[in-house]
């Protein structure tokens, strides 16, 4: 396994998703499962962006809006929302997004830094920019973004 | 080689065979027989001969030096040619615990412990006489033949154990937990069944009154026969219907039976994997004790009982500080120094009593001392000088009211009255670790005489029994040890003082808290909406709190999953329950809802206002075996505009009563299972309904049974030989009226 040329050749699998209308997408390493939508069991006092808890198969996830923890407008779900219930860490949780496209092999080499333009939370948990088919597709960081969440409540 | 399991085993090993040193060295401290003193002594030679091999076998070399020295001084003392004198057992002690400081975190041992190795060394070297031993021996025969450290596990080798990761444990009472839930959906298809059996039932009878219906008619005999015809078939497939129907249910029952009893074995076993004794933290307290009270100049002696109750091992994690915090608060501040104990007529040496006991579905564990006591008048006096408590009303709390501010955050910072600064070091963080246990903590003290601390603890996590509640639009759980019962609220009962809204409940004083408004729901309180709202009175006995719910929906045992650590700022949700239908409900811990938010009031917003909005139709509970009678009644009510629900008898109708707010009862007396009479007495005592109206319907007409009714707390008493709707319908329309 180790025995790989010096030069390696890392490829890993993204998952591709939609948030409103723009392109993001996360590792698939820390993807347990994708869902559909379902509606939560809201918790008293959490903040918007965590508009409850769901149970999946006995484990307890807790909703994360990337709409809303991304500074977009709300929306209500449709047909194509999707949950992506991720594992990082201790943390279990299931990621709101407006839809799942594709699970794409994305080559480290051809990872762009993120634009200096960013602000706010986008600046924090998008840690690297990739073209797909000529779109822009932004890379997320888990670990950022949970790390946001948890600054949240 | 990989090392690993072997170090994680010796780190393990090691820490126990510690623990028989030092017991073994206290024990033969306190112990004059020579037998046990002897077998007390090899226990302790054994161990340091144990530790001492496998330290050599694995290379950790400072710990063999150690382990070697006190093996030496340990088989000098067999040999008798030295005395163990409390000097030499505190040396001993301090080797064990350089042992288990190079060994806590072996291979790498920490260096200000490397660095006392030679000293220790050295200090055990020259306390022995000047004769250099050969190797001693360990004690037994077989010891002396075989390795150390089989010698040490042969006794435990007639069972064989295995050792499990402890998330497999967890994984395993999950799905068992899993299991339970499931069970109770099974038993509400259970309950659907006996609704279609009724349902059938009142078919039957349809079709027989139509038969006589039809009967009555004249027909041709042509249409007679053709519709005997029918009517044949149709009771047929009745008869069919019913006995499917029965033998389904009856199916169903058993096998649920079955399957109840099997569940509930799986859980207990599952759950006995997880039981540790509570000797696996007892056991340090002897060498606790000892050390405080040299610290502190003090003579203690400590009797511990009941190390073999087990208890989940989450949970012993959980109250293991809060026990050594409590030990160390009776030698520290409870027992008086020697003089002032001979002075005050007692023996010297101050007594601490550990016990764990198994009370049912709980352990108690007592930490009692005989020491001076806690003054109660103090306790009132410190409260009121930090801020705590209005003077007069400290005065207003009983003993075990003012006892319990020493539970309060901030009380230990009382610094001048010492024996209560004391007992304030970490009690509110005792409590709060034993509320997140779902246990409670309670403290009685004699002054002079001492002061015991009681912990009662739940045996095991693995389900926790819950009680459903609506508050708001929300179904929420709540902790069912955390609730010390049910009152049910009137608006007009409800008093302002100060602008909380309180009730006076058994003369005293109840702060009235809506559950919704403290989690942060935006709802009105339950009061705004309802005439009568049931409100939760809380375990807390610093405050009388009760919490208003819209209703209550169900008392179970339910599997407790966390929330994980998104939610961890917020300690009140403790986690979240499984619903029958899949769906969640919140767990909320009530005890840390009241102490993280701020003292807000349940406001009972324009309630005169609200007052006269349209009135709710009254809900009654008609309560009769026979059929006709419970259809009579409840076509009656209903026709004069009461919203009715029909219960069979006294045991489905506490059932309902359980879990729905009734405005009144009208209840039959002679029934099966439960009876009218006891119906109504339950209502009061268990359901602690007292202001329930409950109406008697009887045939039984004699004054006897009058009296026994009333006397029971039932409001009226309708003989069925005087039964008239008017009378009926009057009677309950006072009592409505009376309550509104």
């Amino acid at each position: 396994m180790q025995s790989s040329p010096a030069q390696p050749v890392s490829t890993a699998e993204y998952l591709l998703f939609r948030v409103a209308t723009e392109h993001y997408a996360l590792a698939s390493a820390p993807v347990r499962e994708i869902m559909r939508w379902r509606a939560p069991t809201p918790v008293p006092g959490a903040p918007p962006l965590l508009p409850g808890v769901i149970n999946q198969r006995g484990q307890i996830l807790a909703i994360i809006d990337l709409r809303l923890l991304l500074g977009l407008a709300a929306a209500a779900p449709d047909r194509a929302t999707r949950l992506i219930w991720v594992h990082h860490g201790d943390i279990d949780a299931a990621l709101l997004v407006d839809a799942v496209d594709d699970l794409i092999p994305v080559d480290a080499a051809q990872l762009e830094p993120p634009p200096a333009n960013l602000t706010g939370p986008a600046q924090r948990v998008i840690h690297a920019l990739y073209r797909h088919h000529d779109q822009p597709v932004a890379i997320l960081d888990l670990a950022a973004l949970f790390a946001l969440v948890q600054e949240a409540t | 080689m990989d090392l690993t399991s072997f170090y994680t085993q010796f780190r393990d090993e090691t820490a126990d065979n510690l623990r028989v040193l030092n017991d073994a060295l206290l024990a033969i401290e306190g112990q004059a027989g020579e037998t046990l003193r002897r077998s007390e002594l090899d226990r302790a030679f054994r161990a340091v001969h144990t530790i001492k091999g496998s330290a050599r076998m694995l290379g950790f070399d400072p710990i063999a030096q150690v382990a070697h020295a006190l093996e030496h001084v340990l088989g000098e003392i067999r040999q008798e040619r030295r005395a163990l004198d409390r000097p030499l057992v505190d040396l001993l002690l301090r080797g064990g615990d350089l042992i288990g400081q190079l060994a806590a975190e072996a291979p790498q041992m920490p260096a200000p412990a490397l660095a006392a190795v030679p000293e220790i060394v050295q200090a055990l070297g020259a306390a022995s006489p000047a004769k250099p031993a050969a190797e001693p021996q360990p004690p037994s025969a077989v010891a002396s033949q075989s390795p150390p450290a089989l010698a040490e596990t042969a006794p435990r080798a007639t069972r064989q154990t295995v050792r499990v990761r402890v998330d497999r444990l967890d994984r395993l009472f999950n799905l068992a937990g899993e299991l339970a839930v499931n069970q109770q959906w099974l038993g509400e298809v259970g309950q659907e069944l006996y609704r279609l059996q009724e349902a059938v039932e009142r078919q039957q009878r349809a079709v027989q009154a139509l038969e006589r219906e039809l009967a009555r008619l004249r027909f041709s005999p042509t249409q007679r026969q053709a519709l005997d015809a029918r009517l044949a078939t149709l009771r047929d497939a009745q008869a069919a219907l019913a006995d499917l129907a029965q033998r389904q249910s009856d199916r169903l029952d058993r096998h649920l039976a079955r399957q109840q009893m099997l569940v509930k074995d799986l859980e207990q076993e599952v759950m006995a994997v997880r039981l540790l004794p509570i000797a696996t933290i007892f056991n340090s307290l002897p060498r606790l004790v000892r050390d405080l009270a040299a610290a502190t100049n003090k003579q203690a002696t400590i009797e511990i009982r009941g190390e073999t109750t087990e208890l989940d091992r989450k949970v012993l994690e959980l109250i293991s500080d809060p026990l050594v915090h409590l030990v160390r608060n009776a030698v520290d501040h409870g027992l008086e120094a020697p003089d002032e104990r001979v002075a005050a007529g007692k023996p010297p040496a101050g007594l601490i009593q550990i016990s764990a006991e198994p009370a049912g579905n709980e352990v108690r564990i007592q930490i009692r001392d005989d020491g001076r006591g806690i003054d109660p008048e103090r306790v009132r006096r410190r409260a009121v000088e930090l801020g705590m408590l209005a003077a007069e009303r400290a005065h207003q709390l009983d003993t075990q009211e003012a006892l319990d501010l020493i539970f309060q955050p901030g009380f230990s910072t009382a610094r001048t009255v010492t024996e209560i600064s004391g007992r304030g070091v970490g009690m509110d963080i005792v409590r709060a670790n034993l509320i997140e246990l779902g246990g409670q903590v309670r403290v009685d003290s004699t002054v002079g005489q001492g002061t015991t601390v009681t912990l009662t603890i739940p045996l095991t996590l693995i389900t926790s029994r819950v009680l459903l509640v609506q508050a708001g639009r929300q179904i929420l759980a709540l902790p069912a040890a955390t609730i010390r019962g049910i009152l049910w609220v009137r608006r007009d009962q409800v008093q302002l003082i100060d602008g909380q809204p309180t009730i006076a409940y058994q003369q005293r004083t109840v702060a009235l808290l809506s559950l919704a408004e403290l989690l942060g729901m935006n709802v009105d309180s339950p009061l705004a909406r309802h005439p009568r709202a049931p409100a939760l009175l809380l375990n807390a006995r610093q405050r009388r709190i009760a919490l208003l719910v819209d209703d209550l929906l169900d008392e179970r045992e339910a599997v407790v999953k966390p929330l994980g650590p998104l939610f961890a700022r917020r300690p009140a949700l403790s986690g979240a329950v499984q619903l029958g239908d899949g769906g969640l409900a919140l767990l909320i811990n009530p005890l840390q809802l009241i102490e993280g938010g701020a003292r807000r009031t349940a406001a009972l917003p324009v309630l005169s206002q609200s007052l006269r909005d349209e009135p709710r139709r009254a809900r009654l509970l008609v309560v009769d075996d026979s059929f006709t009678t419970r259809e009579l009644l409840r076509s009656i009510l209903q026709s004069a505009g009461y919203d009715v629900t029909a219960a069979i008898d006294g045991a489905d109708a506490l059932d309902r009563l359980r879990s729905t707010a009734y405005d009144l009862v009208v209840s039959d007396i002679e029934m099966p299972r439960v009876d009218g009479f006891t119906l109504t007495t339950r209502i009061r005592r268990e359901l602690a309904l007292s202001e329930l109206p409950v109406v008697l319907i009887t045939s039984l007409a004699s004054e006897e049974h009058r009296r026994r009714g009333l006397e029971a707390g039932a409001q009226a008493y309708i003989v069925k030989s005087q039964f008239n709707q008017d009378s009926l319908l009057n009677v309950i329309q006072q009592l409505l009226g009376h309550e509104e």
